[in-house]
């Protein structure tokens, strides 16, 4: 007989304490994957070896990340019953002084200091919630973001974890997706459909098993919110797919992750793990009568593979290509039963929804758009990484305020949104809100997410270019106009983009995409003219320049054969 | 680009009942193929045509079949690759970031182009899309570890780092 969640919420609170209040001495770094590429485990091996060499217990504990991916990786060190400072960028040569200084002779390193994480406070040092990137936001789904450590169960119980499922099992079924539905949550992998009404069309289907199916393919350049969700807190993901499984009445879970995201992967399996241990998936979970399994399966690396019916046949052994709809997955999904495939984001606001009711959710955002929006910030701005803010949020204090500006004062040029289906958003165009809504019509689209911001010195030719020829190459190759139209695509813009243009590149390009959006048979040939269209609006005469006068304004492209 | 035929191929010494044990947990398990691939990749550093046939058989599907799976994805080799594995990034960020410089660094520097391996059989080139660190590109993956904001003089300092440990190895 499992213990009930009261008896481990009891035992958590000491583990969770032991590692925020103290007291003694307690060290920690930020291990995602941003933090690894970064040479967190040479720093993480530093760190170990100086306090053993000094005699200190302290375990190192590995959070997941702030966010903050442009100072990481991060070590935060503490003493007593203080809470810890940040440090950030960290360097293993850099350790030796830190735990010197900061451990052995109780005086944190101010001059490497980013903040205090914790209870209490330091004087001469904030907050790190007030450190100009975080300030801003408002942290819903990455609320244990870089605070807990997201292999530990008890750690996820003690920042409140699991209260959505154990409200959620004393609720009916039906009752739990009308929640949902009161939140107003919208899907957040591109679609924004209701997810409450989409949980309704698989509950309400007659056929058994069902399944509910995590769809965790973030192939997106530019968007890594999906990986650092699993990464920082895979708890939630699962403990949200619990509550979906019994919202909808499935059998089982499956969650597929890249084999490329090797952190996202093993720790989605350790929360399972953990999870089956302590009763908390498997046969009458928590003594209900609801039984669940959520099985993580790996998968290869495919972008199309994020669309719903591509990752179905991957999941049932075939290559990840779309199938026709109708039947939707709701009817016939997996191994021809009704399914349901949610977003890894759209999954990770259900807890908390159920846990603290809608109105956490709605007191959030815009009147049609509730909740927050989950972006990743890239390219030239100075500060970057995973940013959580109100939907509605303006674009400009996106770039400004949380991306601190762009790179040596340049101008911003366009923001390339939501991955290469997405938009172009021009940067005259920066006081729209980051929404559902406002961005129609501007080029530039919520999306999944990623933003890349360019600024005034890039080609926005040459981007497009890269564009096409990732879309070029992800094609799945099962319907013609997609295959066919991506190829063509790429060649014109290889002729643009190396001084061969033929004066009709433009007619050209717009009757592929006039092929493409309405005879390709997924998501991936439909949106691919989105943001070419974008460009040609916004920036035609650079496109004029390639083309006639054999000239790129900003000298990016080469304008020669490759 | 055409791929090899695995079928002409004469493989590599695969442990077939090996092989077999370890990827039992998928036994009878059709939708398993890729993780059953990657498995065989992570044992073979390609997936062997023999080892392609073990897994048809595990999984109880034809060896077309799991062929016709493996084929689809990049990722899956059917020819060893070199001792090192670089994939490089070039999504939209490392593009910006520079993934186009850096990849012709390497290049120029291993002597061949993306998607080749050195003659000694040291390096393989590659691209890949997209592993994450979006926001400090350029990044690649060198034998599957993320490296971020790898400058051009950066991937050469950790090419000659690697090929100095080789010949101190002799």
């Amino acid at each position: 007989m499992a213990d009930s969640l009261q008896t481990m919420r009891q035992r958590a609170q000491t583990v969770w304490d032991a590692y925020w209040k103290g007291p003694g001495p307690r060290a920690a770094i930020n291990f995602d994957t941003n933090g690894w590429a970064q040479g967190a485990p040479a720093v993480q091996r530093a760190l170990e070896q100086e306090l053993k060499r000094r005699g200190i217990q302290a375990p190192v504990v590995r959070v997941g990340g702030l966010g903050l991916c442009y100072l990481e990786p991060l070590v935060y060190l503490a003493n007593g019953s203080q809470p810890f400072v940040v440090y950030g960028p960290v360097r293993p040569e850099d350790v030796p002084a830190l735990v010197e200084s900061h451990l052995a002779k109780g005086q944190p390193v101010r001059e490497k200091a980013l903040g205090t994480l914790g209870e209490g406070s330091l004087p001469g040092l904030p907050s790190i919630w007030e450190h100009p990137f975080l300030k801003p936001q408002v942290r819903l789904a990455t609320r244990n973001f870089g605070v807990s450590d997201p292999e530990s169960l008890d750690h996820y119980l003690a920042r409140g974890g699991f209260a959505g499922l154990e409200r959620a099992l004393t609720m009916a079924p039906k009752a739990v997706i009308d929640t949902v539905g009161a939140a107003g949550l919208r899907g957040r992998g591109g679609a924004a459909f209701s997810t409450a009404q989409k949980w309704h069309f698989c509950a309400n289907a007659k056929a058994t098993p069902k399944y509910v199916v995590c769809n965790a393919e973030e192939g997106d350049s530019g968007s890594f919110m999906d990986r650092a969700l699993i990464e920082s807190d895979p708890f939630q993901l699962m403990e949200s797919l619990v509550i979906a499984g019994y919202a909808m009445g499935c059998a089982a879970a499956y969650v597929s992750i890249r084999s490329l995201f090797e952190l996202a992967l093993r720790r989605a399996r350790v929360a399972v793990a953990q999870m089956v241990e302590r009763g908390l998936l498997g046969k009458s979970i928590l003594g209900s009568s609801f039984s669940f399994e959520i099985i993580v399966q790996e998968s290869g690396e495919s972008y199309v593979a994020g669309e719903e019916t591509a990752l179905l046949a991957e999941l049932e052994g075939d290559r990840a290509q779309p199938r026709a709809r109708p039947p939707f997955p709701a009817q016939e999904g997996l191994w021809r039963r009704p399914t349901n495939v949610n977003n890894v984001k759209t999954l990770s606001y259900v807890p908390a929804i159920l846990a603290q009711g809608p109105e956490a959710f709605t007191k959030v955002g815009t009147e049609k758009s509730k909740g927050t929006a989950l972006v990743t910030l890239s390219g030239d701005v100075n500060r970057t990484g995973l940013v959580e803010v109100p939907m509605g949020y303006k674009v400009r204090d996106l770039v400004y305020e949380v991306g601190g500006g762009l790179l040596a004062g340049r101008q911003p040029k366009v923001l390339q949104m939501g991955g290469p289906l997405g938009g172009f958003l021009p940067g005259t165009m920066l006081d729209n809100g980051l929404d559902f809504e406002s961005l129609q019509g501007t080029g530039g689209t919520l999306g999944s997410g990623g933003i890349v911001v360019a600024g005034d010195r890039r080609c926005v030719v040459d981007l497009m270019r890269c564009i096409i020829g990732f879309t070029q190459k992800e094609s799945c190759g099962k319907c013609v106009p997609c295959r066919v139209g991506q190829t063509q695509l790429l060649e014109v813009y290889n002729r643009i983009a190396s001084g061969r243009a033929r004066p009709y590149e433009l007619e050209t390009i717009q009757q592929l995409c006039g092929t493409m959006a309405p005879g390709s048979l997924c998501g991936h040939g439909q949106l691919t003219p989105n943001p070419i269209n974008a460009t040609i609006r916004h920036f035609k005469a650079e496109y004029d320049a390639h083309i006639h006068d054999k000239q790129c304004p900003t000298g990016v492209c080469a304008m020669r054969p490759d | 680009m055409s791929r090899p035929s695995p079928i002409e191929r004469p493989g590599a010494a695969v442990d077939t009942a090996g092989l077999a044990a370890s990827l039992s947990q998928y036994r009878g398990q059709r939708g398993a193929a890729v993780p059953a691939l990657e498995a065989v990749q992570a044992r073979y550093g390609y997936v062997p045509y023999q080892a392609l046939v073990v897994v048809a058989e595990t999984l109880g599907v034809l060896p077309a079949e799991v062929f016709g799976v493996a084929s689809f994805y990049e990722e899956f080799r059917f020819a060893p690759p070199g001792a090192h594995v670089i994939a490089v990034c070039t999504g939209t960020s490392c593009h910006l970031a520079g993934a186009q410089q850096l990849l012709a660094a390497l290049e120029g520097e291993l002597g061949i182009k993306t998607g080749q391996t050195t003659a000694d059989g040291q390096f393989t080139l590659t691209q890949v899309s997209c592993p994450g660190p979006c926001a400090i590109g350029p990044v690649l993956m060198m034998d599957g570890e993320p490296q971020a904001r790898v400058t051009p003089d950066a991937a050469r300092r950790m090419l000659a780092t690697l090929r100095s440990a080789r010949s101190a190895q002799g």
